[in-house]
């Protein structure tokens, strides 16, 4: 059976250069492959040729602009991210979430890039065939007419967003640098998203994500990851959560809970006024949200813990709670 | 400090450096010459029957070497209790992960492409899932039989109606305990190979090499003496390598090829094919009087087979009444069954069966207390089983430290200060557990321990046991014993691999046996060899043994020290005196045990019984369910600690466990498939999620064991769930009667309360 | 498709051919027969294939051997210097670490990496730093010690 070759890479262009012209999916870019591998192994995605990003100088470039903000290369390890000294003091939320990410050794590999770009996640998607196998009209893993997540849904895939760099991203409001051989755009994070399972990025089939560029740090904020157990296993949601500067730019970003990061904006628009306690805010924002159930939890499961969690955060950043009974 | 040299000291492994070095040979490191690998085809169906199968395409891919099915197998209905199993699937697959076909090839991958080359015809056929389902009379039949019951065990002892009536309390509580997966680091694994004769060596993950051989004696036709099995290293196991499937499949693709085959089950297929822990519906009703006495008890036990019996009748019937002689019941009215069902097929997992009535027990100890206006703790001394006691079954309780273990934890957790105080959520609960060094009851033929040891010429001993070490620390606790016997020092005593060629015949390690049986029988073979050796050296010393000691390695006559000779020139001299035959001492220990009355199960079935008390202290996020534990204190008596270290770490090991049941691990399933097949989605207790430790080692110095030792395996499991449980209650006042204990059970629970 | 592979193991020099879509775990188990590397569940979950690649602990079963081109890796069995325990084994021993030892390997490179980024961690340090190692036997209780023990020694 032949599998895939594998091509290693020194420039931008190059990869590039691989990509142009092939029909969509026979080339994957691989920087870290700690989500790449175990998908190709499950028979989710099949290429023929893995170009490999680890010997991209430029790509792994950590730099900071001065007081401009700084640029991340998108195969820049989630280690490298999470312990650089700048974005541990002026980003700390992205460098929490980065830490946040599995182990070690998966940290020492994965890339934000990949980060960014993980896949979206289903517990009906992301298994073996001799599993997928009793889906099969999964929309996403056999292009068939049924959501198992949502079975009276007559459209649409519900996979989830899950990389937990992204919600602080969003926050930050980081954008990203997209190159194909026609050239190059920047997206800002929020809109990289588009909200589906299955089209989940606004990636074309020959484009490649570079650089990840944040703009001036805003005032520190908070980070929180929440799963059920504190060992590897991925978020049921994360929240990053930006407090306002001179009554303007509060961000609260809640990741892991849908196809793409949700802000929760009317809940952003009260932290911005600062006129109501932590618990009407966290109210809101897990009011507003538009959550599934799902096997890590009920929608009410979820929405309580957020608001509580959110509470718990925004009491820093608002005067005591305003509920008087 | 101890009162011996060796026995009673904290001590690494014997093989911990090999273990540490990666240089440790486990089952799937080994590589014969010419070996193939194999994978099975398994059921993706919960129960079909097989129309057809075609293997002719596997077949033919090169690097294939054999393709096999049923028709390549003796069919013999065979298993290790009942007769129910067959090596592949004849006319019907009875659970996700069945056995159907098999492959051998020259390398894993061309072995996997082959699987998706055979090509099975299935008529699926309606399924059943859940026990209480299987057993209506319009539920499909798994076996040829006119009912899914695999077995029934009912016990009366006195009247449970009349000890209600002269309760001042009668309680009663429903508990469904979870299937979970002892998720063992090593996947099951095996390599056979065959000779020129036909004669099968199996390199096994077991523990229970001597018991398998019999089993697979049978299966494969074969008469005993061409089946050998030998135990290299393996990682870990927790009751669940016991005999399977995979072992004889492996062996049916080396006959058919001639070679060596190895078989490693990818870790999904371990999830869907493994032998989970029985899940239990436990019904429990319990009489009490106002001072605390308990009358009577009445419990119905309702556990799932999976597709195939394994040990799940023998686990029903352990938790029916393995409990009885914890606490000193007198009325007992006790109904347990096993059922089939189309499921992964259950077996043994760390309590075995105990473990699941533990939970329900303990928690319904904690409601008493609470009903009748009583600290849970006094409850338990209140009842529990004394050093002389002859319990209800007529178990020999030769000593129990179970009351020194209830003070000792209660101390060390400042129980009665966090019990007066109403800290919620925070709350500390308490539970205790009984359970066996050994089980007559498990097996006919025969109950003991043997060993043999060799003395070699440069006085190093070489110790040959029939149990297995699956990381618990067994060879250490044997070459212990046996240094501390022979007087030499330990490092001069090396504990072989198992290898029925050469091995006593063992039992094997469950049951919380292997200290006691496996060690008390190496006792006996050193305490021969000693003998042996004695009567040497008092030759060489013109002296009377009975007069001679051997202390680090030397032996001199007792009173005069100047008289002495080494341990090491005895044991060369020796082999020249004696035309070259080394010294060879062979022993055995069968304690005062009796195979129970089939019908009124009494009987006294183990020699020693060890005792324990968990308190767990928790703090419960009422906001999200989540539960953070925060202090946890595991006394045990274990009769005399052979080796300290060893012991807590199995503590240590035993509580993470129970943790992870309790609060974490659910094999979620959907139609008799797993859901959850993987570490990810299926998780177990990690450094961050476990709190600090304390664990107290009781030594009453049981008079059965060796040195006076009990066994700990199993106990440090068994209480856990319900100390857990019982704090949250302490915390929250929520009662979860199921496990696992989510998060979203405690808010669920918390939001009733409110209402 | 298949490539020479040219890198340092424990060390010593290797050029091996190797397919394009093997494993770092498979060449080091079934090629150079360093089986040391355990396979505990093949998705990058279990930690068991952790080696130190280029000087960072990777999950082998998630490394394909051809990104070690040029590099240098250790595994476990380039850690002792003959007959001599690392320290680091030395304590883990010691401590009572060992129960089945499928884990060993792996754990004893994470440590060996978090003690390269960290050489005093506190105990929070230390869980998070081998979280990417499973261990079912031990509780982890032990193997902290056993941290404890060698980040001491090496004060």
């Amino acid at each position: 059976m032949e599998a895939f070759c594998f091509k290693a890479v020194r420039t931008v262009s190059e990869a590039i250069d691989l990509m142009k012209g092939r029909p969509p999916g026979e080339v994957a870019l691989m920087a870290g492959g700690t989500d790449l591998l175990i998908r190709e192994r499950q028979k989710l995605v099949a290429f023929r040729v893995l170009v490999s990003l680890r010997s991209i100088p430029e790509l792994s470039k950590i730099r900071v602009e001065g007081e401009r903000g700084m640029t991340i290369g998108a195969a820049a390890t989630l280690d490298e991210v999470a312990s650089h000294p700048h974005v541990k003091n002026r980003y700390p939320i992205l460098s929490q979430a980065a830490r946040s990410v599995a182990s070690p050794q998966i940290r020492h590999k994965a890339t934000i890039g990949g980060n960014l770009c993980l896949a979206s996640r289903c517990w009906f998607y992301n298994r073996s065939p001799f599993w997928r196998a009793e889906y099969p009209r999964c929309r996403k893993a056999s292009g068939g007419d049924q959501c198992y997540v949502l079975p009276k849904s007559r459209k649409g895939c519900f996979a989830l967003q899950s990389g937990d760099t992204v919600g602080p991203l969003v926050a930050l409001q980081a954008k990203v640098k997209l190159v194909s051989e026609r050239g190059e755009r920047l997206l800002n994070v929020e809109d990289f998203f588009l909200g589906d399972g299955i089209e989940f990025l606004d990636l074309g089939p020959d484009e490649m994500l570079t650089e990840v560029i944040l703009p001036r740090p805003p005032a520190a904020g908070v980070f929180v990851k929440f799963r059920p157990q504190n060992n590897l296993d991925f978020a049921t949601f994360t929240l990053s959560v930006i407090p306002p500067r001179n009554g303007s730019g509060s961000k609260i970003v809640v990741g892991s809970v849908a196809s793409r990061p949700l802000r929760a904006r009317k809940a952003e628009t009260l932290l911005d006024q600062r006129e109501v306690g932590a618990d009407v805010i966290a109210q809101q924002a897990a009011e507003e949200l538009p959550l599934i159930s799902f096997v890590r939890g009920s929608v009410e499961f979820k929405r309580r813990a957020i608001e509580a969690k959110l509470e718990e955060i925004l009491k820093a950043f608002v005067s005591p709670p305003s509920r008087e009974d | 400090m101890s009162a011996y040299r060796v026995v009673g000291h904290p001590l690494p492994q014997i093989d911990a450096r090999e273990r540490a070095l990666g240089a440790a040979q486990f089952v799937s490191d080994l590589k014969l010459p010419r070996m193939l690998f194999g994978r099975v085809l398994r059921s993706p169906h919960p129960h079909a029957r097989i129309l057809r199968i075609d293997t002719s395409k596997a077949k033919a891919l090169v690097g294939v070497k054999a393709v096999v099915t049923a028709e390549d197998t003796p069919k013999i209905p065979f298993g290790p209790r009942t007769e129910d199993w067959t090596i592949l699937a004849g006319d019907k697959v009875r659970f996700v992960g069945d056995e159907v076909a098999a492959v051998a090839a020259v390398d894993e991958e061309t072995a996997e492409e082959a699987l998706e080359l055979i090509q099975v015809e299935y008529e699926e056929l309606p399924a059943v899932f859940d026990p209480l389902e299987a057993m209506r009379p319009e539920a499909p039949l798994i076996h040829d039989k006119p009912k899914n019951i695999v077995s029934e065990f009912h016990l009366t002892r006195g009247d449970v109606e009349e000890a209600f009536k002269e309760s001042d309390f009668v309680h009663s509580a429903s508990y469904f305990t979870s299937q979970v997966y002892q998720a063992y680091l090593e996947p099951m694994a095996c390599v056979t190979d065959i000779d020129p004769t036909g004669k099968l060596t199996f390199y096994l993950a077991t523990q229970i090499p001597s018991m398998t051989r019999l089993t697979y004696a049978k299966a494969l036709n074969l008469p005993l003496e061409k089946i050998r099995v030998v135990v290299p290293y393996y990682g870990g196991a927790f009751g669940a390598k016991m005999e399977t499937n995979l072992h004889l499949i492996a062996a049916i693709l080396s006959q058919k090829t001639g070679r060596p085959v190895r078989m490693v089950n990818p870790r999904q297929e371990d999830f869907m094919a493994g032998n989970p822990r029985v899940p239990m519906y436990i019904d429990l009703r319990i009489g009490v009087k106002k001072d605390g006495t308990l009358m009577g008890k009445e419990v119905h036990v309702i556990g799932a087979a999976g597709g195939r019996a394994v040990y799940s009748m023998v686990i029903v019937a352990t938790a029916c009444y393995r409990v009885d002689s914890l606490y000193r019941f007198q009325n007992l009215k006790t109904k347990g069954l096993t059922v089939y069902t189309n499921t992964v097929p259950t077996s043994c997992f760390r309590g075995f069966g105990n473990a699941q009535m533990t939970f329900a027990l303990e928690s319904s100890m904690d409601m008493i207390a609470e009903a009748i206006g009583m600290d849970p703790a006094e409850l338990r001394i209140r009842n529990g089983v004394r050093t002389g006691d002859v319990s209800i079954h007529g178990w020999k309780i030769g000593s129990s430290g179970l009351a020194e273990c209830i003070d000792k934890a209660t101390e060390a957790s400042h129980w009665k200060e966090k019990r007066a105080e109403k800290r919620f959520p925070r709350g500390i609960g308490l539970a205790c557990c009984n359970h066996v060094s050994g089980n007559r009851a498990f097996a006919r033929e025969f109950d003991g321990g043997a060993g043999l040891v060799r003395i070699g010429r440069e006085g190093k001993v070489l110790v040959y046991h029939g149990e297995s070490d699956m990381g618990q620390g067994q060879k250490t606790v044997f070459a212990q014993i046996v240094a501390e016997e022979l007087g030499v020092p330990l490092d001069w005593v090396e504990v072989a691999w198992v290898d029925t060629e050469v091995s006593p015949f063992g039992m094997g390690s469950f049951a919380t046996r292997g200290t006691v049986f496996g060690g008390n029988g190496v006792k006996a073979a050193a305490a021969e060899a000693r003998r042996q050796i004695l009567e040497l050296a008092a030759e060489m010393l013109e002296a009377n043994p009975v007069d001679l000691e051997i202390k680090e390695g030397m032996i001199f006559v007792k009173g005069a020290p100047e008289k002495s000779l080494p341990f090491k020139r005895a044991a060369e001299e020796g082999l020249y005196r004696r035309g070259g035959a080394p010294i060879v001492g062979t022993g055995f220990w069968v304690p005062d045990t009796v195979l129970p009355d089939p019908v009124t199960k009494y009987g006294n079935i183990s020699p020693a019984y060890p005792f324990a008390c968990h308190i767990a202290e928790v703090e419960v996020d009422t906001e999200t369910g989540q539960v953070n534990l925060l202090n946890y204190v595991a006394a045990h008596d274990v009769g005399r600690a052979i080796n300290p270290q060893t012991t807590e770490g199995q503590i240590h090991g035993g509580v993470a466990q129970g943790i992870g049941w309790a609060l974490m691990e659910n094999m979620i399933t959907e139609k008799g498939r797993i859901l959850n097949p993987n570490f990810r989605d299926y998780v177990v207790p990690g450094p961050l999620d476990l709190p600090p430790i304390k664990s107290i080692l009781v030594e009453p110095i049981d008079p059965n064991g060796p040195f006076g030792a009990k066994g700990i395996g199993e106990p440090a499991l068994n209480p856990v769930p319900a100390a857990v449980a019982n704090a949250i209650y302490h915390a929250i006042g929520v009662r979860i009667t199921e496990l696992p204990i989510t998060p979203e059970k405690i808010l669920k629970a918390l939001k009733a309360r409110k209402r | 498709m298949s490539t020479f592979l040219n890198f340092w193991v424990n060390g010593e020099p290797i050029e091996l051919l190797v397919r394009d879509d093997e494993t770092l775990l498979d060449v080091l188990r079934n090629r150079l027969m360093l089986t040391g590397t355990k396979r505990g569940c093949g998705e990058g979950q279990c930690g068991h294939c952790t080696v130190i690649l280029n000087g960072k602990s990777v999950n082998s079963c998630l490394t394909l051997a051809l990104e070690a081109q040029g590099g240098q890796v250790l595994t476990i069995e380039g850690l002792s210097e003959g007959e001599r325990l690392h320290p680091i084994q030395q304590a883990y021993v010691e401590a009572g670490a060992v129960q089945c030892g499928y884990c060993a390997p792996g754990m004893i490179l994470s440590i060996y990496s978090l003690l390269q980024e960290n050489p005093c961690p506190d105990e929070k340090e230390i869980k998070e730093g081998i979280k990417g190692v499973m261990c079912r036997c031990t509780g982890y209780y032990k193997v902290i010690e056993a941290v404890k023990r060698v980040s001491a020694v090496e004060k």
